[in-house]
């Protein structure tokens, strides 16, 4: 029935500056986590901040959790700066997850910047899968994070980053658009930054492939109840509605996101 | 040790301790299932409702301020018939009071959400005037105490249920209002609603929300709806139920001091949903350690030392 525990941490590294690798221990009684859900992190030890933080989870093991944390204000800060053996509390799985029962294998998995970090334990369960074929296309603003991780499970790979020459100099979606007509593929799972996920979604649209979406909002609960979260999506024919992101998704499918101008 | 007798009565609802949750904070009650046994409440106040669905603000609709939140939802939420129809059953399966918060643009609305809560299995109404009045300009409707007294009397006249109306604190005096809700008929009152804030984002110079504004809630302002409580109790008869930054059974406990008759736990229970559980269990602890045998023992009891 309970959601909510407190967990001992047993890792915390800067992997790159100023983000963090933040390794707890997985609670026994904790259900199933899926990839591409998320938790509730409270970032303070009294009431300050007073809203938790919502955190993907990025890879799970057997006895642990591992997030990848940017710190971009207070609260962020708060949590890197937890030591090996403090404890965090945390509220979860919340949220849908990646929907990995797909028929075709032919995968393209697309990140962009922080959205890199919720794709790595979806890119270790697929590579699980029989007969498939999964190609993961990184994006960065400048230099590469967590690419090792990814190699652990997938050979073809490929990083772009807008400042620094790898694979590609410039935005993940060129290589994308470039990919996609080289190749036929039946299936794409992205997470980056808005922007990204409206060419993601539109490349999919136009080249008639299904799109997983992991979207992100502002955040109270995390768990339904106070509908500050909300995403746009389609209703019916020509209306729309605005469903909780915390609950409905955050992963949503690329036809049923409305993304305003 | 003697039992403690949380039992409060609020002029025709009894509730069996004076914990409830608060309107747009609980939802309707389901997601909160996992984390909370709804049973021990003592009533919930599910989200506002209006007479059709509303779709609500665009994002963002929060904002997180020094120990407080901004929010402007819009009133999200999926119309009095859907709630009769698909929640209300679920909810009246637990042994807590069902508080509907209705809310309307027009008198109308309001009197038409209201009768047609009365035919149904719902405990309480909890009359929203923080919403703008369109024909008057979308001035609230808890502004002046004259539109207060105008739809608590209409409304009155067509809800056969207890009915509580829930003040808003963005007003010039807020013993007049509540003087107004009392004469306008309502059974007991309860504040306050969230206070009118805003946010800016200084990097792109835009308000944080898209709406622009939005109410403020969460220990932020406490220390208002303390006064507030405290000011409103001593101006009517009528019982009233106290909220506002509650976080803790000490929190709790202030606001009966103040003259608060129930309470009602908003924001927090946002972080953490199992609270309303440690507040009535706290609020036992203090009565009985303070060798009382009833909450209603400390209803009202501040002293201002210097008076
Ligand atoms: C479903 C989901 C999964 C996420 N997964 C990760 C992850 O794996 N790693 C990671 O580093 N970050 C992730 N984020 C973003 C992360 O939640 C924010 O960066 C974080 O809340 C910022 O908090 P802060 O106190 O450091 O920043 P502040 O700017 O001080 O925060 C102020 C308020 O705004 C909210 N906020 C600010 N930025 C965001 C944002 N981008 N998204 C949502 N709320 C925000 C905060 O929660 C807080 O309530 C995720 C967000 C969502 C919604
Ligand atoms: C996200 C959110 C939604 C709310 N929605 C409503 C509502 O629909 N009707 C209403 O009367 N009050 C609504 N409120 C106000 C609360 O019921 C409560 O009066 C206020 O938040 C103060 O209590 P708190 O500080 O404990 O949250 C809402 C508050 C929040 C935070
Ligand atoms: S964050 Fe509260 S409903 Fe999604």
């Amino acid at each position: 029935m309970n959601k909510n525990y407190i967990c001992k941490i047993v890792h915390n590294t800067e992997i790159t500056a100023g983000i963090h690798k933040i390794v707890i221990e997985k609670p026994k009684d904790l259900g199933k986590v899926k990839a591409g859900q998320f938790f509730n992190l409270k970032s303070g030890e009294e009431e300050y901040p007073l809203l938790r933080r919502p955190i993907s989870v990025s890879i799970i093991d057997d006895e642990t959790l591992t997030f990848l944390i940017n710190k971009v204000g207070k609260g962020t800060m708060l949590l890197c700066s937890k030591n090996k053996g403090e404890y965090i509390d945390i509220l979860g799985p919340l949220g849908n997850g990646f929907n990995l029962d797909i028929e075709k294998n032919n995968v393209l998995v697309v990140g962009g910047g922080m959205g890199v970090a919720p794709l790595l334990e979806l890119v270790k369960q697929l590579s699980l899968k029989d007969d498939i074929d999964i190609k993961v296309m990184l994006g960065y603003s400048d230099i590469p994070f967590m690419v090792e991780d990814f190699k652990e499970f997938v050979d073809d790979l490929i990083v772009a980053s807008e400042k620094k020459e790898f694979d590609y100099k410039g935005y993940v979606t060129e290589p994308l658009k470039q990919e996609l007509q080289n190749k036929k593929y039946d299936h794409i799972f992205a997470c980056g930054p808005k922007p990204m996920l409206k060419v993601v979604k539109n490349l999919g649209e136009e080249n008639d492939i299904p799109v997983q979406l992991l979207m992100e909002e502002r955040m109270a609960c995390g768990m339904g109840a106070c509908l500050v979260c909300t995403c746009k999506v389609k209703k019916g024919e020509d209306d729309w509605n605005y469903v909780r992101t915390c609950k409905e998704g955050p992963v949503f499918y690329g036809e049923e996101v409305i993304f305003d101008e | 040790m003697s039992r403690v007798d949380l039992k409060v009565d609020l002029n025709g609802l009894t509730l069996k301790n004076p914990v409830t949750v608060a309107s747009g904070t609980f939802g309707f009650g389901r997601e909160f299932t996992d984390y909370l046994d709804l049973n021990i409440l003592g009533g919930i106040m599910v989200k506002g409702l209006t007479l059709e669905e509303r779709k609500g603000n665009p994002t963002p609709r929060v904002s997180e301020t020094p120990m407080g939140m901004i929010n402007s939802v819009g009133l999200q939420n999926p119309g009095v018939e859907y709630f009769v129809k698909e929640e209300l059953p679920f909810l009246k399966q637990f042994d807590t009071k069902v508080i509907v918060n209705i809310n309307g643009n027009t008198i109308e609305e309001y009197c038409k959400i209201a009768e047609i809560l009365s035919k149904t299995s719902v405990d309480s109404m909890e009359l929203n005037i923080s919403c703008p009045n369109v024909k008057r300009g979308g001035v609230s409707f808890g502004r002046e105490p004259e539109m207060v007294y105008e739809v608590t009397n209409k409304v009155r006249q067509y809800c056969d249920k207890h009915l509580i109306v829930k003040l808003s604190p963005n007003v010039k005096d807020i013993k007049e209002i509540a003087i107004a809700a009392e004469k306008g008929g309502a059974d007991c009152i309860s504040l306050i609603n969230t206070v009118i804030g805003m946010a800016i984002d200084i990097e792109n110079q835009t308000t944080v929300l898209a709406r622009g504004m939005g109410g403020l809630s969460g220990p932020a302002i406490k220390p208002i709806a303390v006064r507030m409580v405290y000011e409103a109790a001593n101006s009517v008869s009528i019982p009233v139920i106290g909220m506002g930054g509650i976080m803790n059974y000490r929190d709790a406990i202030e606001f009966f001091l103040a003259g608060a008759n129930a309470i009602s736990i908003g924001t927090a229970n946002l972080i953490n949903p199992w609270v309303a559980r440690e507040v009535i269990d706290g609020i036992k602890e203090y009565i009985k350690t303070k060798g009382y045998g009833s909450i209603k023992e400390i209803i009202g009891k501040v002293r201002i030392p210097s008076l």
